[in-house]
């Protein structure tokens, strides 16, 4: 999902325009266009959070 | 229209039946009295209840804009608008059943539906066949009641209409827990009843909800005249039994069918200490036939 349609949703819905409101049923059918076409997981909504970045250990800094 | 209580007053007397409180003593009379007489429920309610329930009336409003003349385009934006303001700052942990899947949900049904040949019948009255309470005497004593979807036109045959939301895969297997079934069984003889319709089943519309799609399909269960009648028979026989339930005040248990069931913690534990725990993990909210929400 993109984050312009992330915003949609988190906006408050009293502000939600008609063309926002076009804008995310075109992304939706987009989404089910591409699940059609056999994308299994194409209708996934949340962002999977970023995996922490694999550091080094300096064992020196332990002070073991 | 007047919703009746449940009960005939100051009694464990039950006259007023819907498919849930007639399923749960059909079940275990012992949920039943825990369910329907004592009002116990789950202190949390389910995601599945208020994902079933938005989605329920998600798609009666769009019915109901598309019979008062609306255009597709506009009746889903309608339908968003309400979506998205109904269900502002609700938290679902459940990674299938939340607030996007939910809209997601709900466009990929009118998508896939959109040329849809069931067609809402139109009433009598100049009304849609769209959200349609039911009250109707099957004796003296036992009063159905319930809410039916929508009244269709299919292939040139009126049929109920009921939209599910589950987790399970769809195919043969998921549908074949309807035939037979309470709900399905009720809900055509109300169709015959209540709406003076010759409805031959419910057509069960499917969605099943993944965290990554949003899949539909569609059954027909259809009932015959003779299989109404036998439903007929033994739910008068049903409540009959719950009226000497009532008379004995002792409520039996079916120790075979607690697999699935919310109060297995309660039943499996010693009679004299059921009611503490209980307390612990229930509230009490009554479930009024009249009333009922619908469920996925």
């Amino acid at each position: 999902m993109s984050t312009d349609i992330s915003e949609l949703f988190a906006r408050d819905p009293e502000s939600l325009t008609d063309q926002d409101l076009d804008t995310i049923v075109a992304h939706l059918q987009t989404l089910r266009a591409q699940f059609m076409l056999g994308a299994k997981t194409a209708g996934t909504m949340k962002k999977k959070a970023p995996k922490e970045k694999v550091t080094n250990i300096d064992l020196g800094e332990l002070g073991l | 229209m007047n919703k009746p209580e449940a009960f005939y007053s100051g009694t464990m007397i039950q006259n007023v039946w819907d498919s849930t409180s007639l399923g749960w003593f059909k079940d275990c009379p012992r949920k039943y009295f825990y369910s329907m007489i004592e009002g116990w429920n789950s202190k949390h309610k389910s995601h599945h209840l208020i994902f079933g329930s938005y989605y329920h009336k998600a798609l009666e409003l769009y019915d109901l804009s598309r019979t008062e003349g609306a255009e597709h385009k506009k009746a889903l934006r309608e339908t968003l608008r309400w979506l998205f303001k109904i269900t502002w700052g609700w938290e679902s942990e459940d990674t299938a059943k939340n607030r996007e899947t939910l809209v997601r949900s709900v466009v990929w049904y009118l998508d896939h539906f959109q040329n849809d040949t069931a067609q809402t019948v139109v009433l009598s009255d100049g009304k849609p066949a769209v959200e349609l309470t039911f009250h109707f005497e099957l004796t003296k004593e036992i009063t159905l009641a319930g809410h039916l979807d929508r009244l269709v036109s299919f292939l040139d045959a009126p049929y109920i209409m009921d939209r599910k939301t589950t987790g399970t895969t769809l195919g043969s297997h998921y549908f074949d827990r309807y035939e037979p079934d309470n709900q399905m069984s009720l809900y055509t003889l109300a169709g015959r009843i209540a709406y003076d319709t010759p409805v031959r089943g419910v057509i069960i519309d499917a969605a099943q909800i993944a965290v990554g799609f949003t899949r539909f399909d569609r059954a027909i269960t259809y009932r015959t005249d003779d299989q109404l009648k036998e439903w007929t028979r033994d739910t008068i026989l049903h409540v009959e039994q719950s009226y000497r339930c009532a008379e004995k005040n002792y409520w039996p248990m079916n120790d075979k069918a607690c697999m699935l069931c919310n109060f297995k913690r309660i039943c499996s534990k010693d009679p004299s200490v059921r009611e503490a725990f209980l307390n612990s993990d229930f509230e009490k909210r009554r479930w009024n036939p009249s009333e009922g929400a619908k469920n996925a």
